[in-house]
């Protein structure tokens, strides 16, 4: 005996129309759009790193701005694919990498204070950079725009577990508005990237995470 | 028409498409697999209506089933997301008895098993599982449950609640 009455399936399918597949890949370029805009802006705004613009900056700022773009990618896509569920979907390697983006936020400022016991009157000196309150004033905004494209994806699709989507387009987000802000930022030492950049991440995915199951529950 | 994979992800591909017959065919055929998902795992009354609002999620959420992956994972995810969430709505059956009697097809039996919602709860710690069971499942009070497991009213409630937010991460886990 079926559980469900015809009437009700009639209806369902008297009801369709097609629905093309949603596709992650229009919504990344979006966010990609969205990265050059934002890095534009910065540019305008505040200025690109005269060092950045003429190919000298030392290495470790290559590596900073290729570290935040593979994390920030990285948890953006494996956040993009909860819109579309499936049981054993989420175990491709790749997508499980926001564990590692997570772990490096909570551990990082563990170097900044390392440096602060090592050198207390030099590491303040650095952290208390004038660039610290530009950073987190262009970077936690940037990263809420980011979240809230991703936001706007999630709540078209079906994710089935939104506290853990709302964490991960934290970090993803977070990462790719410190990103954004990081053409500008004149400061290499490890000690200030340790405290303000995961400190922006931190505070987005913070935000995400106690906002956005609210919103893409469905 | 049989409910395998290969035959349910045709249809779905047609139904993405607007077919109407096919997609009416897709809904025929999910609704035993969505009962046989849900029975025993929430109260017998219920399960019509898991049903049903399984269905309604499938129809809202029909454009999220990518045609590259199969379709029963992700008509599993969408089932047990429901499942969960009339879990924690704390439905409270007025009939409880629960039938020993799946009577399933052998090959649906290997799908069931490795897609549905019998897993979750035993991976579940036992007095989380089993709190959900009394006060979820089987529809006791609070008290009755307490009684029942030998566990304080609030220790019930904290390992339902716990139990849930458990549940709710493993929605995607094969295992």
């Amino acid at each position: 005996m079926s559980p469900v009455k015809p009437d009700f399936l009639d209806a369902l399918s008297q009801d369709l129309v097609p629905r093309p597949p949603l596709r992650d890949g229009r919504v990344a370029l979006g966010l990609v759009a969205m990265l050059l805009v934002g890095a534009l802006l910065v540019a305008l705004a505040l200025g690109v790193r005269p060092d950045l613009m003429d190919g000298s900056a030392p290495i470790s700022v290559f590596v900073r701005l290729a570290v935040l773009a593979v994390a920030g990618g990285l948890c953006a896509m494996a956040a993009l694919r909860m819109a579309r569920p499936g049981v054993g979907y989420g175990r491709a390697p790749v997508l499980r990498m926001w564990r590692a983006a997570l772990v490096v936020t909570l551990c990082a400022p563990l170097v900044t204070l390392g440096f602060l016991i090592a050198d207390p009157v030099g590491t303040i000196r650095i952290l208390m950079h004038p660039s610290a309150p530009w950073c987190l004033a262009v970077s936690i905004p940037a990263g809420l725009c980011f979240a809230a494209m991703m936001v706007w994806y999630l709540r078209a699709g079906a994710p089935v577990n939104p506290e853990r989507a709302g964490l991960v387009t934290g970090l993803g987000a977070g990462a790719l508005g410190v990103l954004v802000y990081s053409v500008h930022c004149p400061v290499d030492h490890i000690a200030y990237m340790g405290l303000w950049y995961p400190m922006v991440i931190g505070v987005v995915t913070l935000v995400c995470r106690m906002v956005v199951p609210g919103i893409i529950r469905w | 028409m049989s409910a395998d994979e290969q035959t349910l992800a045709r249809l779905m591909a047609a139904a993405q498409a607007g077919d109407r017959v096919a997609y009416r065919q897709l809904l025929g055929l999910c609704v035993p697999l969505l009962a046989r998902f849900f029975k025993r795992r929430i109260a017998e009354a219920a399960v019509d209506d898991l049903v049903q609002e399984t269905l309604m999620s499938v129809h809202r959420k029909l454009d999220t089933w990518d045609p590259d992956r199969r379709f029963l994972p992700w008509l599993a995810a969408i089932a047990r997301y429901r499942w969960i969430d009339q879990l924690r709505r704390g439905y409270r059956a007025a009939e409880t008895a629960l039938d020993d009697d799946i009577g399933v097809a052998s090959d649906e039996t290997a799908i069931i098993a490795r897609l549905g919602v019998e897993r979750l709860l035993e991976r579940l710690p036992a007095k989380q599982a089993a709190a959900i069971r009394a006060t979820r499942i089987e529809g006791l009070s609070m008290a009755e449950a307490s009684a029942m497991l030998g566990q304080s009213e609030s220790l019930v409630a904290v390992n339902v609640h716990r139990g849930l937010k458990r549940l709710s991460m493993m929605v995607e886990d094969e295992e």
